[in-house]
């Protein structure tokens, strides 16, 4: 146990894993070498009453990308360490014996040798790890994929209902994991201290104002967007966009994507007697969240987010619910990144390893890489080795990693996010998109103005709110109720003693962007790889037939240089 | 003029006939309609009840005019699921609060 140095005191989550990878791991190091750290930190709110703020930070750097990478999860076992009044694990040097499961409660730290529960399915080590140590506890593990040092695997985390359903999934940190010998951390806060907050009578008066910000906005509130159709309304919303990628990024829109609708999967999921709506976290109050089951309401996956259907259905040309249920039971199972595991199947579709719409043969795919055998290997790491490997030449992907569910070519706004992301192609770190780049070929908007900074201005915005330990889902009500943003730095403050002024908080999550952007040169990133795949600026996407037409200048100009 | 719309989520109802999915209400209406906001006035829907709306595939407000052929997506309240400004025409004070007004400038 170390105590918090002075600069870091007043950071939390991705401020705090990215300032540690960025200070720690030297930038050249080989991501999975004996330099490269994996950092847990839950968000400066996490574990307090503060509403739907239950979510930690994953960071080190990438072997997927060579990037700095911070991937972020709502669970519970983010709540327990900040219940215990860590903020942060640490996880350095490379254990050569067996895996390792680390047990961190209020007094002491234990190692067990977790052979008993490696190359093994998430599903049913959870299970017995909740039958060894108590279903009170929070779990955080990688899988099989990761043992393979899969560059698609991520960080597995506990739902409520302690299934391995939640995921810091993106950029290979699994392997990461993997890599230094450790599968599991199981947190048990009983006893612990709670999060400690410096003005109590700050903190109520920001989580008030972010409660009352939430229950009012239509996304967010009881009965509103997430809380009945989940993140999977939007099949149906970007497809009528004509954004929806087909078939490995090949059309925009199909007609059948409306039978892996949101809102024909909460119809089963009700019939089926699964659970709609559900948190993903104690304390949410959004409820984005459900459990999809199988006929008969058995077998619970947990949830289907937007990401993951489109990932493993149309962007494979699957069309049905039941299938992507296995499918996303499959990768959590083996600790898989959805979205890199959907555009990497899409890829070996496109190079002949399956046909599109062939949901048998990638249910059986997804064994391979159980069995750990040949193809298994290379399906987990991720579409552009599976490009490599199937000769094809339609990678989706930016720094390395897997494009998520929005073709950039109708929605040039966020091309530019996946372009300029410090993460590669990533839909969170700005998903408030750019409103200059919607003026990019001449039809400008009259009512906004200073694009460039509004657009700055949300990534740095997005950075601050991976800091505070609130979901990244609470920014569709404070983006429009400006009282919700000041709840949210005046409980960070609360908590922490300081007094942030929202310019302040803004300017911490520039700070923090600037320090990733640094990282990554020192990794041997510039602007040369800010870019999109060729493909994008030359194949039309169907139906609009447009393609990405940002000049490379515009890409560049996001971060003012 | 002759324009094909489609109704999503509790708005399908609505609708003459449902897609494959039964998810997706579909009318055809031959309608006098200059812009959007014709059609969801002649479809007896209120302005409130309506989210998102996309004409050919493209996101666009309720002053976009429409044309014999065109296609117009409708969705309800409760899937407004993107930022207010993340695509053309997104440019309005929607989902904060029931009493403001579609069409709304900032």
């Amino acid at each position: 146990m170390e105590e918090v140095p002075e600069g870091w005191k007043n950071l939390g989550g991705r401020g705090l894993t990215s300032s540690i990878i960025a200070k720690e791991v030297p930038a050249d190091c080989h991501p999975l070498g004996p330099n490269n750290k994996l950092v847990f930190a839950p968000g400066i709110c996490c574990g307090t009453k503060a509403p739907t703020s239950g979510r930690m930070s994953v960071g080190g750097k990438s072997p997927l990308t060579g990037t700095i990478k911070e991937a972020n999860v709502g669970s519970s076992f983010a709540q327990k360490v900040g219940k215990l009044g860590i903020k942060a694990i640490i996880v350095q040097g490379i254990n050569e014996g067996p895996y390792q499961m680390v047990n961190i409660g209020k007094d002491e730290i234990e190692f067990h040798d977790a052979t008993t529960w490696s190359n093994k399915g998430l599903y049913g080590t959870y299970e017995e790890i909740r039958a060894r140590f108590g279903d009170r506890v929070g779990i955080a593990s990688c899988g099989i994929a990761a043992e393979m040092r899969g560059l698609g695997s991520g960080v597995a985390f506990n739902d409520p209902e302690g299934l391995p359903s939640r995921y810091a999934g993106r950029g290979g940190l699994g392997a990461v994991m993997a890599s230094r010998g450790l599968k599991y951390i199981v947190a048990d806060d009983s006893g612990g201290p709670g999060v400690e907050i410096a003005n109590e009578g700050m903190f109520d008066q920001g989580r008030k104002k972010m409660t009352k910000a939430l229950s009012e906005h239509d996304i967010t509130k009881k009965n509103g967007t997430l809380n009945t159709y989940g993140t999977s309304a939007l099949i149906n919303v970007i497809n009528e966009a004509g954004a929806l990628p087909q078939r490995n990024f090949s059309a925009g829109y199909d007609e059948r994507a409306s039978m892996v609708s949101g809102e024909k999967k909460r119809d089963i999921i009700l019939e089926r007697g699964g659970e709609r709506p559900h948190g993903c976290h104690p304390g949410c109050i959004i409820q984005c969240s459900e459990v999809w089951v199988k006929e008969g309401g058995i077998d619970p996956v947990g949830v289907l987010e937007y990401e993951s259907v489109w990932s493993l259905g149309p962007n494979c040309g699957i069309y049905d619910l039941d299938v992507v249920g296995e499918m996303n039971r499959a990768c959590n199972n083996l600790g898989l990144d959805t979205i890199e595991m959907g555009d990497t199947m899409a890829v070996a579709m496109e190079g002949g390893l399956a046909e599109f719409g062939d949901g048998k043969r990638a249910i059986e795919l997804m064994k391979e890489i159980e069995n750990k055998t040949p193809i298994g290997r290379l399906l987990v790491n991720g579409c552009v080795f599976a490009g490599t490997a199937f000769g094809v030449s339609r990678v989706p992907a930016v720094k390395g990693q897997g494009l998520p569910a929005y073709d950039p070519r109708p929605i040039k706004g966020i091309g530019v996010t996946y372009a300029t992301s410090t993460m590669g192609a990533d839909h969170t770190s700005g998903y408030a998109i750019a409103p200059e780049i919607l003026g990019v070929g001449g039809k400008l908007d009259p009512l906004d103005k200073n694009k460039a900074e509004l657009s700055r201005n949300f990534q740095n915005y997005t950075a601050f709110v991976d800091c505070s330990g609130y979901c990244l889902f609470t920014t569709f009500a404070t983006v429009d109720i400006p009282e919700g943003f000041e709840g949210m730095v005046e409980s960070c403050n609360g908590v922490l003693g300081t007094n942030w002024s929202v310019d302040e908080a803004i300017a911490l999550g520039s700070s923090i962007v600037e320090m990733e952007r640094d990282f990554n040169i020192r990794a041997g990133f510039s602007n040369a790889d800010d870019r999109l795949p060729e493909f994008f600026r030359k194949e039309q996407l169907p139906p609009s037939n447009e393609v990405f037409d940002v000049p490379e200048e515009e890409l560049d100009r996001v971060y003012g240089k | 003029m002759s324009i094909q719309v489609r109704l999503f989520g509790s708005l399908k109802d609505r609708a003459q006939r449902l897609d494959e999915s039964g998810y997706v209400g579909i009318s055809e209406i031959d309608a006098d309609a200059r812009t959007i906001r014709d059609i969801i006035s002649s479809l007896g829907l209120e302005e409130l009840e309506v989210s998102h709306t996309f004409l050919n595939f493209e996101y666009s407000d309720l002053d976009a005019e429409v044309d014999d052929g065109d296609r117009v997506g409708i969705f309800p309240r409760d899937m407004a699921l993107l930022y207010r400004w993340y695509l053309k025409g997104g440019m309005r004070k929607t989902y904060a609060s029931g009493k403001i007004k579609r069409g709304d400038s900032q």
